[in-house]
């Protein structure tokens, strides 16, 4: 068998320099580089006549030399142009700046070109093509891979290196699945899957090899999950609850009454609460749907039963939000909170680290600063991870370790199908509230072409006269962060010089710093400001029920719904 | 969308949402009209599952999903489907992974946690 371990500077055409761009890609070793997998494929194996060349098209063509190379030069520049013909038409190669091929092609004599076929009038041309002689297979003939990113690796280079290594492991490849399940599901095995996936004979066949290796690739991650959560609820002993403090007498505190769905997600969780094993649970609801009642009742049996809980939120003023609303309710029952973020005086802090060490903090509410190693608790019994998208598994492990192996509680504002979920968040047991409160009016959504921009800039200019504020949402571009705030910017200039002069506008930009993003999200919610243009960063932010305009500037490169986000 | 619509309609008064679009394909059009019609997030998620699937990638830094070497969760559904039941029924029988025809997989399913940073179990 190989050593899939091995560095993949010894492979057969990588050497040093190689290797340091192949680590570029995250290829280190011989395993990392079978695994780099190709994004596409060309068929360069079957042939076209050039009568049958359309304008544009990338083609295979069978050619005879009819000149020599001709090689013009346009100040630094040079260009390369051969005469080439079939039994239907002639044309002409053309390359730039590649001297080297005067020598390489002689008159008479049958090639293999693959290239960009630009056609005008009657006059076919193929750009910069690969070629062969006629016979050969280097570059033509066949399906050649296409890999992604490749530094300065050309994909000629980094295809001949594949082809090294996958010489070296063909059918030296220890199988990855059972063969049960290659039977049963009819799964390539893993030497020809590897190939296939790299060098298919037919076209076709990548889909098989892709097949097999994405059956193992979800199989593995989902039944890594299943063996996590396996872990947590039978060799890990939890805490139990007390049956004594019922939720029930939380839910009498609340102004409203419950939605059908809210109480049954709270059986759920007083039963989990209850039992010995160690709760996992991920709520799921859509903004609105009162996650942070479940919140609180979670945390009132917890405190109840002689525990603290904490409360993660994925930024500060989320946090001092919490805070407020926990307050509302907890300072009649006796029950204390405290806020702990970045943001306070190191007095402060100590203050609280003491008395919460001591047990006189019941619910601590905050955001990643109450995982930092001095924040210690007396008897931790509940963790409540809000947007659990911001803080990831290896983070839930580290509060989860500030207690007796604490029950959990994830939210999650972004409702997703079962099949997703499952392969998400495959470790735990799921929660849905799949109801809205009923009092709640539905948000008008209403979608314009751009030549409607005056009427939608009447209706918000409307809307801020009578007193409302309105965010405005440009997208993320793709061409990196620098080009994102420049778009954010120019927007809200537009907005403040041209179309709104006499109102108050802001803008707010994942780049900033938390702090400043805090401030201006605070002055949005003090009405000190009418209008927020943002980026999607606004996604995660505080409520403000003076803002009841949401406008979505070219809606057509957002995607309908975020599906939440694990760092892996 | 769905999440950045979910800013309004928090307060008392009648909230709008507002999709300034350019572009007239039939996958802009249909997403479009979904967030016209509904503000259930399940039933939206759904339909954003079918109309990714359907190859016009668009927002694809925005879904922000774990990150596979090969399986694309929007056009492997069929697989991931098929690849939960197998999940399932290996996890009853053995949930330890530890009958002989399983080894393979239980040291696959190590590594894995291994990376997750739980360590092996």
């Amino acid at each position: 068998m190989v050593d899939l371990k091995k560095d993949v500077q010894y492979i057969k055409g990588v050497g040093p320099n190689r290797a340091e761009l192949l680590n570029k890609l995250g290829i280190f070793t011989l395993q990392d580089l079978i695994t780099y997998y190709p994004r596409n494929y060309e068929d360069r194996s079957k042939p076209k006549t050039l009568f049958e060349c359309v304008d544009g098209e990338e083609a295979l063509i069978e050619v005879v030399a009819t000149s020599k190379v001709v090689e013009t030069r346009f100040g630094r520049k040079t260009m390369q142009k051969l005469m080439i013909g079939d039994e239907t038409a002639n044309a002409e190669a053309v390359w730039f700046n590649q001297t080297y091929l005067k020598s390489k092609f002689s008159i008479g004599q049958k090639y293999r070109m693959y290239g960009k076929i630009d056609r005008k009038y009657r006059k076919i041309q193929i750009m910069s093509p690969v070629f062969d002689e006629y016979g050969t297979t280097q570059n033509t003939g066949r399906i050649i891979p296409i890999y992604p990113l490749t530094y300065n690796l050309s994909q000629n280079v980094i295809r001949k290196i594949m082809e090294n290594a996958i010489s070296e492991v063909y059918g030296n490849i220890s199988e990855t699945l059972p063969e049960y399940l290659l039977k049963k599901y009819s799964l390539l095995p893993i030497n020809q899957a590897t190939k296939s996936i790299h060098f298919p004979d037919k076209l076709q066949d990548f889909q098989k090899a892709r097949t097999r290796l994405v059956f193992e690739e979800l199989l593995m991650t989902q039944l890594a999950l299943l063996k996590l959560k396996y872990y947590d609820k039978e060799k890990i002993k939890g805490i139990a609850f007390s049956k004594k403090h019922k939720i029930s007498e939380m839910i009498e505190q609340f102004p409203f009454t419950l939605t059908n769905a809210q109480s049954r997600v709270l059986d759920e969780i007083e039963k989990d609460m209850e039992s010995p094993k160690m709760m996992n649970r991920l709520l799921q609801g859509d903004v609105g749907s009162g996650k942070t009642a479940i919140a609180m009742c979670a945390a009132y049996k917890a405190v109840k039963s002689g525990y603290q809980a904490v409360i993660m939120a994925p930024t500060a003023i989320l946090a001092t939000q919490h805070l407020e609303n926990f307050e509302k309710i907890f300072s009649r029952l006796e029950i204390k909170c405290e806020l702990l973020i970045s943001g306070i005086t190191k007095k402060k802090k100590e203050d609280i680290l003491q008395r919460l060490k001591d047990g006189e903090i019941d619910i601590l509410i905050g955001t990643h600063a109450v995982l930092e190693d001095n924040v210690e608790f007396k008897n931790l019994g509940l963790v409540v991870t809000d947007e659990q998208h911001r803080f990831g598994v290896r983070q839930r492990n580290k509060i989860t370790k500030k207690g007796q192996n604490p029950d959990t509680l994830v939210m999650s504002a972004t409702p997703i199908p079962r099949t997703l979920a499952l392969i998400l968040y495959g470790d735990l047991d799921i929660s849905i509230i799949d109801e809205l409160p009923p009092n709640r009016k539905k948000i008008q959504t209403f979608a314009v072409s751009k030549h409607m921009q005056e009427r939608v800039d009447n209706f918000i200019k409307k809307q801020i006269q009578e007193g409302r504020q309105a965010y405005i949402v440009c997208p993320l571009v793709e061409e990196g962060e620098d080009n994102n705030l420049k778009s954010v910017i120019e927007l809200a200039e537009k907005y403040q010089k041209e179309i709104f002069p006499e109102y108050r506008i802001l803008y707010l930009h994942g780049k900033m710093k938390q702090k400043e993003k805090d401030e201006i999200m605070l002055k949005f919610k003090n009405h000190e400001i009418d209008i927020l243009i943002s980026t999607t960063v606004i996604e995660v932010g505080v409520d403000v029920p003076n803002s009841n305009i949401m406008v979505i500037e070219d809606a057509q490169r957002f995607g309908l719904a975020r599906i939440a986000s694990i760092t892996w | 969308m769905h999440q950045l619509r979910g800013r309004v309609g928090r307060g008392e008064y009648q909230s709008y949402c507002i999709l300034k679009y350019e572009g007239n394909s039939e996958t802009i059009r249909k997403r479009m009209k979904v967030m016209c019609e509904t503000n259930d997030g399940f039933v939206i998620s759904e339909k954003d599952l079918e109309l990714r699937g359907s190859g016009d990638f668009f927002g694809t830094m925005q879904h922000g999903l774990p990150e596979f070497k090969i399986a694309n969760l929007f056009e492997d559904m069929a697989i991931l489907k098929k690849v939960q039941v197998v999940a399932q029924e290996i996890m009853a029988d053995d949930a330890e992974l530890k009958l002989p025809e399983n080894q393979l997989l239980q040291k696959v399913v190590n590594q894995k946690l291994e990376k997750l940073g739980t360590g092996t179990l």
